[in-house]
């Protein structure tokens, strides 16, 4: 169309009238070339974004795209007080440990424990009470009791709270003795101060983390249902809206090696980074190290490589520990109510160090965050919710980590999209031609319109639009497909703890089960939903211009998958850019090809479900660290709604299993 | 080139110019021997004498060889300011708790100008108030500025004007010009003539021509401008003394062209003002540099001491201070060096 502008001017035939092309055609001409072009470099060319996601995810760990941590909320002001835990405190922590540990080896009884709770509660004039509850299990019915005492500000107005928890039994299976302690003299140590501007609750769990659960259900007035696996009695006493919580886990003896904070919580939800930061600030102004993950960050590193692995490692234990959202600690269940909070569990040892952590410094570094906490007005919202930490005092904001995680599921979409445009044309695109004018035909030497050398005004269509080569899309078969994949999804899901119940029962090899189940289920959908199909083919009942259904499917499928994980990652972009990394290249690569069906059908199966816990068996640890995963997601499910079973029944494995009904269809 | 070639180049209207200003050397050079006449007959008493306009300075730049005379005119002239009372408003535009200093600031001026003889029925003091009882107040009821605690600001006789929500920038206007509603209590008012010497200080958080109030609304550098102008044209004040101790605060003043009006700020526009030091057993920051050391300079003055204001802003030390501060000069015409710190303040 340039060369219009560039051709000399013609003179024009006495008489006669040039016509030009309108102007409308030429925009629709430009236009058809643009998008074909486009849908061209889209269709072939999408499948490069899946690298450059999966090579950028690897350069996350470099420090370039880390940020330090600094406190955003100028009120916090970590450190800036006096610290007044001295050693008499830290006696009050010994002596209540070896209390504690006393009364776990006397008795087993939850209840016994909340009494004695409450007793040293209320010997230090603070409101005490307790609270039962029993939890349905599937081997057996926990008698549980959650204690806790409200200590009411002197001078505050009682509208907010803090919580310190300790759980009675600890992570690792051992009684939390000097956790409890810690809690019992941190309760004892406020008293003797009329600074607090906020109330504190003080609550020690038995069992946990279904404890925490009973307890945050009923301080925010729920009441349980006639029918649900955990029954709960209301709580007597109450404070103000609770803004944030420390869980404290320190273990049967003092002396520890660091102190390390558990961050995220159900769901891959995180608390504030500040609250984060300011903990770590007051734990490190005390000279304690601080661990993420089991690991400290040393000061400096032999060589570039090493520090690289060793943040790439760290991110690792954040992406395994993120993706399965599954709660590691009570701080986990605060989350969902906006409550911000974080476990700190001490470490005994730590490979490489020689430094003990004494007991002092741990209660000082505890005022030291209460005493920031103090300070606040209102609820923390300076700093971002959504981070990924590299280490303890460094962060990956939402802004730098989310494009690569994004850019893996992109992929997805763009297939969709590039099927469905296949699917609607029945040869191969091809460039679309410039309309050319209809020549005059013959010439009548008499009459009145001269001939023209341009054509007349008439234009005719280019062959290869596209209106001229469209099909018909069936979406009979796609439609029904992902229904009955989805509803096997649904039946899952529904039958899951079901499932769990009876392998705990039978004492059948819940693996084999599981194996056993989907690998079944999946070869039955890969080969007889693609029979139906032909056998629904030859009867007529499609038309003989239709696209292929398998197009229409894949179609479907990308779409719903890209477009799942691509709202998840916001959410929980590990578990995301966990599930893009093995399912986007066996589901570009699904179709119906019969020389590549072996490694199209290994590739999905890797994909699956199954696969993915196989993965993790080989790369974790065994089969038992695999079940353990399996059990732990479906008891996650049913008691504390972490949502990673329901995603993998309804969205994940459906479609996974749409990908292997598209590798068995007709071309 | 000689003169006359070039006046005779010169085009037409240059050369009137020129015959304006030899006429005006051979008066100024004329003006001597009548000037030492009109200042002999200067009354000396406290009085009723006008500031002193810019062509007095320049007839008191030419002194005449009388030195008797000299000294009659600057004793004559420079002892009297003309003004009978004096004034402060002190404002404190921040709150909250981590603002614990702003409020000291504001307190200890407070502290030094009522020590040195200005009533609390002249004061006018805006402040939050919500620090001394603050739960988070390790020692309740108490307001220090510094981290020995050797004076309590707060203590048993402070008397706050406008506290906590009344500290708005409408009443902050309404009380600079005097327009109130009939209801508002004479303590609230600034009750000045044109004979009263105002001292206004500020402090708080601040930008480029703005200061935050109360952490809701700002006022701008042109809102005191034009406030100023109105007290000027409503004859409220005789000279007024604007500090200000926030950041930028050199901006704030920028705007005012009233005349009578001297300006000290903390920092230069696009500097920050930092505070002094942290009182570990209180948690946060208990005074301002530029505060600070201004107190180090008042703190000292007894009544009758006849330190100058130039001498308190010559102790500003731009790295003590970590900003440089400062001063506005032009639309006060006596000079600081003869201005005694004590009259402002007192």
């Amino acid at each position: 169309m340039l060369r219009r502008f560039f051709r000399p001017a013609k003179a024009p035939i006495a008489g006669a009238v040039e016509p030009s092309t309108p102007k409308e055609v030429k925009r629709m001409h430009a236009r058809r070339v643009v998008l074909y072009h486009a849908r061209n470099t889209l269709a072939k060319l999408s499948w490069i974004f899946y690298p450059i996601g999966i090579v950028w995810l690897l350069l996350l760990p470099r420090d370039e795209f880390h940020h330090k941590a600094a406190v955003d909320e100028n009120a916090l002001l970590p450190g800036q007080t006096t610290k007044y835990f001295s050693s008499m405190d830290m006696y009050a922590v010994t002596t209540y440990r070896q209390r504690v540990n006393e009364l776990a080896g006397e008795s087993r009884n939850a209840a016994d424990y909340a009494a004695f709770i409450q007793n040293e509660l209320k010997s230090f004039d603070i409101d005490a009470s307790t609270q039962n509850f029993l939890w349905a299990t599937n081997t057996d019915t926990v008698a549980g009791a959650n204690a806790y005492g409200v200590y009411r500000a002197p001078r505050g107005d009682g509208t907010e709270a803090i919580v310190i928890s300790a759980p009675w039994i600890g992570g690792d299976g051992k009684v939390n003795a000097e956790g409890v302690g810690y809690v019992l003299a941190m309760a004892k140590f406020v008293t003797k101060f009329s600074h607090w501007s906020k109330d504190f609750v003080f609550l020690v769990t038995q069992p946990s983390p279904i404890g925490t659960r009973a307890w945050l259900e009923a301080y925010h007035g729920q009441a349980p249902k006639p029918d649900a696996a955990l029954q709960y009695d209301p709580l007597q006493t109450h404070s103000g809206a609770i803004q944030e919580a420390l869980n404290l886990e320190f273990g049967d003896e003092g002396d520890y090696a660091a102190v390390e904070i558990l961050v995220d919580g159900l769901n891959g939800q995180l608390p504030n980074a500040d609250l984060v930061t300011t903990v770590v600030q007051c734990a490190q102004y005390e000279g304690i190290p601080v661990s993420l993950h089991q690991s400290v960050t040393p000061k400096s590193f032999n060589t570039p490589l090493a520090r690289y692995l060793h943040k790439a490692d760290t991110l690792v234990e954040y992406v395994k520990s993120q993706a399965l959202g599954l709660p590691k600690g009570d701080h986990a269940l605060y989350a969902r109510y906006h409550i911000e909070s974080i476990t700190l569990r001490g470490i005994k040892d730590l490979p490489g160090t020689q430094y003990r952590v004494s007991g002092e410094q741990i209660g000082r570094a505890l005022e030291s965050a209460l005493r920031s906490f103090n300070n606040l007005l209102e609820r923390l919202h300076h700093a971002y919710w959504f981070y990924i930490m590299p280490t303890a005092t460094s962060y990956i904001p939402m802004s730098v980590y989310l494009p690569p995680v994004i850019l893996l599921s992109v992929t997805l979409i763009f297939e969709s999209l590039a099927m469905w445009w296949r699917s609607g044309e029945d040869t191969n695109p091809r460039r679309p031609e410039k309309p050319a004018r209809i020549m005059p035909v013959g010439g009548s030497a008499d009459t009145s319109p001269p001939p023209t050398t341009a054509g007349t005004t008439l234009i005719a269509r280019s062959r290869h639009l596209l209106s001229f080569n469209a099909r018909v899309r069936p979406v009979f078969i796609p439609i029904v497909t992902m229904v009955i994949c989805h509803a096997t999804g649904a039946f899952a899901l529904y039958f899951a703890p079901t499932l769990l119940f009876m392998a705990d029962y039978g004492k059948i090899n819940p693996l084999n089960m599981m194996t056993g189940t989907l690998v079944v289920t999946a070869t039955i959908y890969g080969f007889m939903i693609p029979t139906l199909q032909r056998l629904l083919e030859g009867s007529g009942a499609s038309t003989a211009t239709a696209a292929p259904a398998w197009q229409v499917l894949k179609s479907f499928a990308c779409l719903e998958l890209g477009a799942s994980l691509i709202a998840l990652a916001m959410l929980n972009p590990s578990l995301s850019a966990f599930l893009a990394v093995f399912a986007v290249p066996p589901f570009l690569m699904a179709r119906p090809c019969q020389d590549r069906f072996a490694a199209q059908m290994v590739a999905l199966f890797v994909a699956s479900p199954v696969g993915l816990v196989g993965c993790v068996a080989i790369a974790g640890g065994g089969l038992d660290v695999a079940w353990a995963t399996v059990r732990q997601s479906v008891e996650g499910w049913d008691a504390y709604g972490a949502w990673l079973l329901p995603l993998i029944c309804l969205v994940y494995w459906p479609l996974n299993l749409a990908a292997h009904v598209i590798c068995g269809m007709e071309d | 080139m000689t003169l006359a070639s070039g006046l005779r180049r010169a085009p037409s209207p240059c050369i009137l110019p020129l015959l304006l200003f030899v006429l005006l050397a051979l008066s100024l050079s004329l003006l001597p021997a009548t000037a030492a006449a009109e200042l002999a007959e200067v009354p000396t008493a406290a009085g009723d004498l006008a500031a002193p306009t810019n062509k007095d300075i320049v007839t008191l730049a030419l002194w005449s060889e009388d030195a008797r005379a000299n000294d009659e005119a600057i004793e004559g002239f420079f002892s009297t300011s003309g003004h009978t009372n004096n004034w402060a408003v002190l404002v404190c535009t921040s709150r909250f708790w981590f603002n614990y200093r702003h409020i000291a600031n504001t307190l200890s001026i407070y502290h030094t100008v009522k020590r040195l003889g200005i009533p609390d029925s002249n004061i006018i003091l805006m402040l939050s108030d919500d620090v001394a009882c603050n739960a988070r107040n390790h020692f309740p009821a108490t307001v220090y500025n510094n981290a020995g605690r050797f004076l309590d600001l707060y203590g048993r006789n402070i008397e706050v004007d406008y506290r906590g929500y009344e500290v708005t920038v409408e009443n902050f206007i309404r009380l600079l010009t005097g327009r109130h509603e009939s209801a508002v209590p004479r303590s609230k008012r600034l009750l000045t003539d044109d004979r009263s010497n105002i001292l206004v200080y500020m402090t708080g958080h601040g930008g480029d021509e703005f200061l935050k109030f109360q952490d809701a609304e700002e006022i701008s550098s042109y809102d005191i401008a034009d406030a100023f102008g109105q007290m000027h044209e409503k004859k409220r004040y005789h000279e007024l003394f604007f500090m200000i101790d926030t950041c930028q605060a050199a901006s704030m003043y920028r705007q005012i062209y009233s005349p009578n009006i001297l300006a000290a700020a903390s920092a230069l526009k696009g500097q920050n003002s930092y505070s002094h030091h942290l009182d570990p057993e209180i948690g946060v920051a208990v005074i301002d540099r530029f505060t600070y050391y201004n107190l180090e300079t008042l703190e000292k003055l007894k009544s009758g001491d006849p330190a100058s204001l130039a001498e308190l802003f010559a102790s500003y030390g731009r790295y003590a201070i970590a900003s440089t501060p400062g001063i506005r000069r032009d639309l006060y015409p006596r000079g600081t060096e003869t201005v005694r710190s004590e009259r402002v303040f007192k």
